[in-house]
């Protein structure tokens, strides 16, 4: 994921922990259901990616593409009724959180899926799924650490003008600039 | 109660607050004895690089402790917290790298890692990484190429050698590196490289028993940190055989410091109710 997009889904994600001061334990219980949207939407933007690259139809036509496909073969019913439920069964929080970083998810997925599907053209699914995988639960598991991280600083007895949110914001960063180091190997090594 | 056997009880049983355990070193010696640790590594850099290399020390425990002096505390000082961080950020430097870059370094680490969180063991973090990896960001010139090696990587034998006395003292737990390195050859093997090459590296034991086995920023629990050590093998392998930078077991250390409370959390042992 590159630079301003990163930033911008960490931020997000510090806001949300920082407004809804949830616990790591309930932050947890968000995880696989985070990660498999992510995942499905991936998928599901690889595969609108590829549909795209066989009947070369250019990315503008899709609204209309899906109109004209809804009104010739609409069904009664829902058409993922498990999921509904799931939807359903999730607090807001996660609801809420699945939104706007599946936004965030999906103008990455239209940056980056649409420069990879070369691959998945000649059949090198693995490669896709390993990477879609990663990036799909790691982002998934960014809220359930900040809430722990969070959790830990309640514990610390820092200076007064760093008690609560600022303590917060500077761990955060520290963490940002983890992940920040970590990808510059990744990054360097594919430039090369 | 008559006065006499009320001298005797107290004699006894003094009334003390609290803590009533003790244990045979304070944190202060150990942490000074940390500090003592790190000698052999810094005489090995200086035999390597000469002058540069004492000029690196002076420079980076002198920044971190007037840091922690203006900023901070004095007590924070006494208890050398301030001084072995500065003393390991040397150990990541290059010799070659301008006193701004040592200065920067340790005014990032002493604040932003340290006083923020309140001093010596509130951080989440560990401060010489925080200041390590700010540089490597803003400054990657001055960790570009391979002349510019860490002072802490220059001899193997001295990494040990202080590692040994850390174990010989009990001031570290050995499961933690263990883990670690076994897990790393594993992880080795798996992505076809050689287990002796990947594990005898410098930066490789210096993260083991230097870094992993911080008591601060490493997990409390005995799950957890065998989960930590593996966790960070796996990572420092898969750096080593995509990108092949050096530093790849600070960076999976650093990385996972953030996931340390997660994991307490996840690996607390539960408790059982006696039927």
């Amino acid at each position: 994921m590159d630079g301003w997009l990163l930033t911008a889904f960490f931020g997000l994600a510090v806001a949300q922990i920082a407004l809804y001061q949830i616990p790591s334990k309930q932050a947890l219980h968000g995880f696989w259901f985070l990660g498999f949207f992510y995942f499905f939407l991936f998928a599901f933007a690889q595969g609108v990616a590829l549909f795209s690259r066989l009947f070369s139809l250019p990315f503008y036509e899709f609204p209309l593409f899906f109109l004209a496909v809804f009104v010739l073969f609409r069904r009664t019913g829902k058409p993922f009724p498990q999921f509904g439920k799931q939807v359903r069964l999730a607090p807001d929080f996660y609801l809420f959180s699945a939104i706007w970083m599946g936004v965030i998810w999906l103008s990455f997925i239209l940056t980056v899926v649409w420069a990879v599907h070369e691959p998945l053209l000649h059949g090198r699914w693995q490669e896709i799924y390993v990477q879609s995988f990663f990036w799909s639960f790691f982002p998934a598991l960014v809220l359930p650490v900040l809430a722990g991280i969070r959790d830990r600083l309640a514990l610390l007895d820092p200076p007064k003008a760093f008690e609560g949110l600022p303590v917060f914001l500077i761990a955060s960063a520290i963490f940002l600039l983890a992940i920040l180091f970590f990808l510059s190997f990744i990054n360097s090594s594919s430039g090369r | 109660m008559p006065p006499l056997l009320k001298d005797k009880t107290e004699k006894l049983f003094p009334k003390i607050s609290s803590p009533h355990l003790f244990a045979a070193h304070s944190s202060s010696q150990i942490v000074w004895g940390f500090f003592a640790a790190l000698i052999p590594i810094w005489i090995a850099g200086v035999v390597a690089y000469g002058f540069a290399a004492v000029w690196v020390f002076v420079l980076a425990v002198g920044f971190s402790c007037g840091a922690q002096y203006v900023f901070g505390k004095r007590t924070w000082i006494q208890l050398g917290g301030a001084a072995f961080m500065g003393g390991l950020l040397t150990l990541l430097l290059p010799a070659q790298i301008p006193w701004q870059g040592v200065a920067l370094g340790s005014l990032i680490s002493s604040l932003m890692g340290q006083v923020a969180f309140g001093g010596l063991g509130q951080n989440i973090f560990h401060p010489a990484l925080v200041g390590y990896a700010a540089l490597f960001l803003l400054a990657p010139d001055w960790f570009s190429n391979r002349a510019s090696e860490s002072l802490g990587t220059t001899s193997i034998f001295a990494v040990v050698f202080s590692s040994l006395f850390l174990l010989f003292k009990k001031w570290i737990a050995w499961r933690t590196p263990f883990f670690y390195l076994l897990a790393l050859g594993v992880f080795s093997s798996f992505f076809g490289r050689s287990f002796i090459s990947e594990l005898f590296n410098g930066s490789i034991f210096l993260a083991a028993f230097f870094f992993m086995t911080d008591p601060v920023t490493a997990p409390v629990t005995s799950r957890g940190r065998a989960g930590f050590a593996i966790a960070t093998a796996f990572l420092t392998a898969m750096l080593r055989f995509w990108a092949e930078p050096l530093p790849a077991a600070l960076c999976s250390v650093f990385f996972l410091n953030g996931f340390v409370p997660l994991l307490d959390r996840w690996t607390q042992p539960k408790l059982k109710m006696a039927s």
